[in-house]
């Protein structure tokens, strides 16, 4: 399994979280694993390097080759010097975390490099995929031709499977028509470009799914109290409701029932991807990369 | 460099030869012997020198001199002084016991002078050092810790001071735009920093003297002292006497040297339609066909074409920019409740009405521009090329002219497209095209296309994109649509005609474009916009830096050599913070990419849009449209009750309120906080200020001002104004003269007089027209696109070869093309055609460009001859009009519209006329069907097979190429050919006017041609000649000042 070099056999399944720089994956990520786990942008191209969260018992970190999953070359227990050192190495490097949440009991998760933003990037997000099992793409707004689109392209040729999640963007309401509107053209720009083969709805009356993550993100309460505070007091504002509570915020963001039917769909959608298919696509993909590499050599 | 050494030796030995001079001439050594001479002449005191007798001895009046000119090259630069002070120490060395007390104090002067001067340039660089960036808060901030810095190092008095830092100012910023906050910010340095000890009388003393010293020959423009001091005291909370005076000081300054010139624009513009209202309201009676064309040069002044073109991602605040320009309307369709799907769907362009024009009885209106029937055949038929054959019969659909294939099997050959194509890219082309088919077919098409003018309201219909187009294309087809919400796709643009005072005030027209690269028609579309307009204003988003997408405009953009007239902002999606941190990013990017942009300008579009509205509300010029747009935002949805719009509209407390919440929301949204509590509940106007200051709209507005100054100002107000005017009274005053001449001329004397005039005429035009002979020939343009193919063959073969790899790899990446090697050669040579194109059409462009400037050929054979030969005709010509009364008033006219040819505007599209030979890559196919990653592979086929090469060849060798591109390269030719057509045209035309007019006044009485003359001599002395001298006093003016 030269392919596979993330995954050794009998690991979890590996879900990558993907879509264009800036689109709120890391944000997503947190969010999913309750902490402040990976650096969130301010505009610029943040992660710069794929980052892996496994289930551990307390958090740790590690530095290692993309494609060699035995050569740590560095180790400590927060993810944010992590970052520093990183530069020190190749961008090909992988920073593995552990983490102890149960979001990750069954399932690992990858963040990625945006893409659309510089080549050396994408490309880094595009090996990265080789090794996940399903995608989970961000997007910001209706699908751009020249990014979006042919990055789903490429996704399906490698026969990925993948989801959409919509991040509604400041104050947009995921309940609001404006959100609804939204999803709906991204399904039908899905059916148009021919990707439907591989594309999972998390849920079938709601094909592309609308979260707002900054609500999230404040009911999840993860980030410094005094950041929070600002950030509750402006959703407040938004929302015109006095009574606010972090449960009710966390059910208008769309996140709790988009969480749930998270790990609903995390355990069956192994199902109905036989195993036995992905194995086979592996060993031709393998079969041919083993060719290729020869053809060069010679 | 050797230069200033020369001047540096020259000196030290001219001054030492005056010396010694000096001490040879006995006599005035005794005559000077207990003055100080040296200080005398540093003073330059004429009183002191004339005691002494300058001007009866030579040889003091020469030292002083060349001490004088030592001390300007001294004053120089640092590095003169260094210099020169090395020359005179070494001059020390050798001179005799006399004249070393001469030396001495020399050194001394010099070495205070560079002690002072030392301190001035050390502002000097401080402020130049940041001169350049003056982009951040924080650079800006680092600039006045510098100079409260200098302050701070304090041996000469404050007002010294005061003066070396306007100095500096002066120095740095002339003909730079400091926008207003840097300005506040630099001012607030200077007044806290430094100056809290000058005396108020002392100042007030003074400061005319600085503003009078740094205005310069900025006269007319008037110093702005007074209107700072109020920002002073709120803002800074200045209360000090002195310091407010003082900052007045330096912000008069900051003024006289910086904006000066956009209001010295708007100034002169007003001049000269002052001067025009004058001379139209006084003189509603003269000859009628003299006013007409003065109240056109003055709507002319008014209505300047300069067209400004927004580009930008879609969703980036393009038309929320656009809106904002036409006074805070709904204009332009613009995604409401948060947007993200996208809206503009055509090119839409926003005009300043003047006056009180109306159009079909409409205040304001929309001038729909349709695509014509053929037109709309051709991009169908063009698109259906590559899939030009019948599956049933194998045989060609298309007629061999394409357009005249019949309707009815361009529908079939849509069918076989759409059951073939996979790119979404071109679906989304062939849906574009199958709702134009549709169109074509309707028998309603025509009663659209009757629309030609219609309500603002209207248009929309037109231009707007349907919003669920992808959802229903999904599941259904074009029937889906209606014919009206398919118009879209015929509309070639649109011009909306309101009144706007924000367009009033910069008198350009505005254009806003589909986003980019949402789908190729879109890109298509604002790409031609972009080649029109006069500048491109590319919106660079704030919520994250400048990616890939962008980056692909922008090489268009470079491709096209369109750098110059791009300028940016950044649309404030964050605090400063955050878009400091991506304006950083981009910067660096758009150097990257060859982009280096003066400033990049933090904008931000809702809160001016919201701003604009605020201003419109309250004079009640807000419509209906405007109201509903508001209520679906308040309501969050798509259609709302009529009865929520009614209420917007009629009770305008309400809708301030709702536009006061919406900015409240934005600023937190943006985090800015410290903003919202700074705001009153009310939004005085002073809070409407603060936020006007906070949405940097100001700072853009008046970039594009200077903008236009630069680019158009002596052509608006010298070529299009001023001139056209003179012209005008010129013709009329001439007119004026032949009367006082005829009251003198009999039929007779009159007849014979025309007939010689006839006779000269056409002898000389007969001359000339041999003369310009050469012009017809075609043989130039011949030899210049072989010139052209020549010098771009490297270029256009290195950058095609590179991006044909590019696009073979992205394509062959998609398996879904692996099925059919012809789908695949299909698409590789379609898009590889496509770039070649588009890369010699900007090629030749920029080969057109710079024709007279680089082509030898066109100087030498075109050119040039062009030139010496119409000087010698204007010679001839000058010399036949003194043999005849009637020739004087026949001018050679528009000869200088020679050189208004614009190189860049005429059309230069290549009909799409390419052979791309063995551009088949079948023979490839096993291996791409074989291996993952490819590209190495393709690489090494296009290394190997050259096809890029063979086609330019073709390319090269095709007759109807070449002759197509000599087509384009001869336009200038024909162009000149013209205007002297045209140019002897006219004086025929002349001629036969005075003919008439001379023959019917020849037949007047005597005492009727007196009277005539007489009325004339008056109107020429009282009226025109007079008004004639103040235009141009007024040209005179302007052209001195732009000459700088």
């Amino acid at each position: 399994m030269q392919n596979n070099k993330l995954k050794p056999k009998g690991d979890k399944p590996l879900l990558a979280l993907a879509g264009q720089y800036q689109n709120g994956k890391s944000t997503f990520l947190n969010c999913l694993l309750g902490g402040y786990y990976a650096v969130e942008g301010n505009g610029t191209v943040t992660t710069k390097y794929c980052a892996k969260y496994r289930f551990g018992d307390c958090r740790m970190t590690r530095i290692m080759k993309l494609r060699d999953e035995n050569s740590v070359v560095w180790e400590a227990e927060t993810s944010f010097s992590a970052e520093g050192t990183l530069k020190e190495y190749d961008k090909d490097s992988l920073l593995e975390v552990s983490v102890y949440s149960p979001m990750l009991e069954h399932i690992d998760l990858l963040d990625t490099p945006g893409y659309g933003a510089n080549k050396q990037d994408n490309t880094l997000a595009d090996m990265a995929l080789d090794t996940a099992d399903f995608v989970l793409l961000i997007v910001a707004k209706t699908l751009n031709m020249e990014t979006d689109i042919p990055f789903l392209k490429n996704l399906t040729a490698k026969n990925r499977h993948f989801s959409i999640v919509l991040n509604c963007n400041g104050k947009m309401n995921p309940a609001s028509e404006q959100a609804q509107k939204i999803c709906e053209t991204i399904a039908a720009q899905i059916v148009n470009a021919k990707l439907d083969r591989n594309y999972v709805p998390l849920s079938m009356d709601m094909p592309v799914y609308p979260v707002n993550l900054l609500w999230a993100q404040c009911a999840l309460g993860y980030l410094p109290e005094a950041e929070n505070l600002d950030k509750w007091d402006d959703v407040r504002h938004y929302l015109r409701v006095k009574d606010l509570t972090p449960l009710s915020l966390l059910n208008s963001s769309n996140f709790l029932p988009m969480r749930n039917m998270m790990k609903d769909f995390v355990s069956s959608f192994f199902y109905f991807t036989p195993a036995g298919e992905l194995d086979l696509v592996k060993s031709v993909t393998d079969n041919w990369t083993n060719e290729l590499k020869n053809i060069l050599e010679e | 460099m050797s230069d200033k050494n020369n001047n540096c030796q020259e000196l030290t030995e001219r001054f030492k030869n005056a010396i010694e001079a000096l001490e040879r001439d006995k006599k005035t050594m005794e005559k000077i012997k207990d003055r100080n001479l040296l200080q005398m002449l540093f003073a330059n005191n004429t009183r002191d020198l004339a005691a002494i007798g300058i001007s009866m001895s030579g040889t003091i009046s020469d030292l002083n001199a060349v001490i004088q000119e030592m001390l300007r090259f001294f004053q120089k630069s640092g590095e003169n002084q260094a210099k020169l002070a090395e020359a005179l120490l070494q001059m020390k060395e050798r001179q005799s016991e006399t004249n070393r007390s001469f030396l001495q104090e020399m050194c001394k002067m010099a070495e205070q002078l560079l002690n002072d001067n030392k301190k001035i340039n050390k502002i000097s660089d401080v402020i130049s050092d940041h001169d350049n960036r003056l982009v951040t808060k924080e650079q800006i901030d680092n600039l006045c810790l510098d100079i409260k810095e200098c302050g701070l190092k304090r041996d000469l008095s404050s007002i010294e001071q005061l003066e070396r830092i306007c100095d500096s100012i002066k120095e740095n910023l002339t003909s730079f735009w400091v926008n207003n906050n840097h300005k506040r910010t630099i001012l607030l340095s200077v007044s806290y920093g430094n100056f809290s000890t000058i005396p108020a009388k002392e100042l007030n003393e003074k400061q005319g003297y600085f503003v009078e010293k740094f205005r310069g020959e900025l006269t007319s423009k008037t110093c702005s002292t007074g209107i700072w001091e109020d920002f002073l005291r709120n803002q800074c909370k200045i209360n000090d006497k002195e310091m407010v005076a003082m900052s007045e000081v330096v912000s008069g300054v900051i003024d006289a040297v910086t904006v000066s010139e956009g209001d010295r624009y708007i100034e002169f513009r007003q001049r000269l339609t002052g001067l025009l209202e004058d001379f139209i309201d006084l003189n509603m009676d003269i000859e009628d066909q003299y006013v007409p064309e003065l109240k056109k040069v003055r709507k002319r002044l008014y209505e300047d074409q300069f067209e400004i073109v927004l580009v930008g991602e879609f969703q980036g605040g393009k038309s929320t920019t656009f809106n904002t320009l036409c006074g805070g309307r709904e204009i332009s369709p613009r995604g409401l409740n948060g947007g993200g799907i996208k809206t503009s769907a055509a090119i839409v362009t926003a005009q300043n009405i003047t006056g009180d024009e109306k159009k079909n009885g409409l205040d304001e209106w929309a001038e729909i521009s349709w695509l014509d029937k053929t037109a709309i055949k051709e991009r169908v038929c063009d698109l259906l090329k590559i899939y030009d054959f019948d599956e049933a019969t194998g045989k060609a659909l298309l007629a061999k002219t394409p357009i005249n294939t019949p309707l009815e099997k361009v529908g079939r050959l849509l069918k076989i497209a759409w059951e073939e194509e996979r790119d979404l890219e071109r679906i989304d082309l062939l849906r574009i095209a199958t709702l134009q088919f549709r169109l074509l077919s309707s028998s309603n098409l025509d009663k659209y296309f009757q629309k030609e003018i219609v309500s603002v309201s209207e248009f929309q219909t037109f231009v707007t994109f349907p919003c669920d187009w992808a959802v229903r294309w999904e599941t259904g087809s074009e029937a889906d649509f209606t014919l009206e919400e398919s118009l879209f796709t015929v509309v070639d643009h649109v011009l909306v005609r309101i009144h706007s005072p924000a367009l009033a005030r910069l008198g350009c027209r505005i254009t806003d474009c589909p986003g980019l690269f949402v789908s190729k028609w879109d890109t298509e579309r604002a790409i031609n916009a972009m080649e029109r307009a006069n500048a491109i204003w590319y919106l660079l988003s704030g919520a994250k830096e400048l990616g890939q997408h962008d980056e692909q405009a922008l090489t268009k953009i470079k491709d096209n050599k369109w750098q110059n007239k791009c300028f940016f902002s950044i649309n404030r999606c964050g605090n400063a913070l955050k878009t400091a941190a991506i304006m950083k990013a981009d910067t660096a990017k758009l150097k990257s990419l060859d982009f280096v942009p003066e400033q990049i300008y933090m904008y931000d579009a809702f809160l001016s849009f919201r701003l604009s509205q605020i201003k419109m509300l309250d004079s009640n010029l807000l419509q209906e449209k405007d109201f509903e747009c508001l209520a679906m935002e308040l309501a969050q949805v798509s259609s709302v009750e009529k009865s929520l719009i009614a209420e917007l509209q009629n009770d305008k407390k309400r809708s301030e309120d709702v536009l006061h919440g919406m900015i409240e929301d934005h600023l937190r949204d943006i985090r800015e906080k410290e903003i919202l509590l700074e705001l009153s509940d009310e939004f005085t106007g002073e809070d409407l200020a603060k936020l006007m200051a906070v949405s940097g709209s100001e700072d853009i507005l008046n970039a594009i001002e200077k903008l236009l100054i630069t680019e158009r100002a002596k052509s608006i107000l010298v070529t299009e104004g001023s001139q056209r005017c003179l012209d005008v009274l010129k013709k009329y005053q001439s007119t004026l003269l032949l009367n006082e001449a005829n009251a003198e001329k009999n039929l007779q004397l009159a007849r014979k007089e025309v007939a010689e005039a006839e006779e000269t005429l056409n002898k000389f035009i007969k001359e000339y027209k041999e003369e310009f002979k050469f012009l017809e020939s075609d043989s130039v343009d011949k030899s210049l696109t072989d010139d052209f193919l020549e010098s771009n063959e490297r270029d256009v073969l290195q950058e095609l070869n590179e991006r044909s790899i590019k696009i073979c790899q992205k394509l062959w990446h998609d398996t879904s093309y692996w099925k059919g090697a012809r789908t695949v050669d299909r698409l590789t040579e379609e898009k590889i055609k496509e770039e070649f194109l588009s890369l010699i059409n900007a090629k030749l462009k920029i080969f057109n460009s710079e024709l007279k400037i680089n082509s030898v050929r066109f100087k030498n054979d075109l050119w040039h001859p062009l030139l010496s030969k119409v000087e010698k005709m204007k010679k001839r010509w000058t010399e036949l009009q003194a043999t005849n009364e009637i020739l004087e008033n026949l001018d050679l006219t528009n000869l200088d519209r020679f050189d208004d040819f614009k190189f860049d505007s005429f059309n230069q599209t290549l009909d799409k006329k390419i052979d791309t030979p063995s551009f088949t890559m079948a023979p490839l196919m096993w291996i791409f069907s074989w291996f993952k990653n490819a590209n190495k592979r393709i690489e090494e086929f296009f290394r190997e097979k050259d096809p890029i090469g063979t086609a330019y060849l073709k390319f090269k060798g095709d007759t109807e190429n070449k002759q197509q591109i000599a087509k384009n390269l001869g336009a200038p030719r024909l162009h000149y050919m013209k205007i002297l057509e045209e140019c002897f045209a006219n004086m025929h035309k002349t001629l036969d006017q005075y003919k008439n007019s001379k023959i019917i006044a020849a037949n007047l009485s005597d005492q009727e041609r007196k009277e005539i003359a007489r009325q004339s001599k008056r109107d020429r002395e009282n009226i025109i000649e007079p008004y004639t001298k103040n235009i141009e006093d007024f040209q005179t003016e302007v052209n001195r000042f732009y000459a700088k």
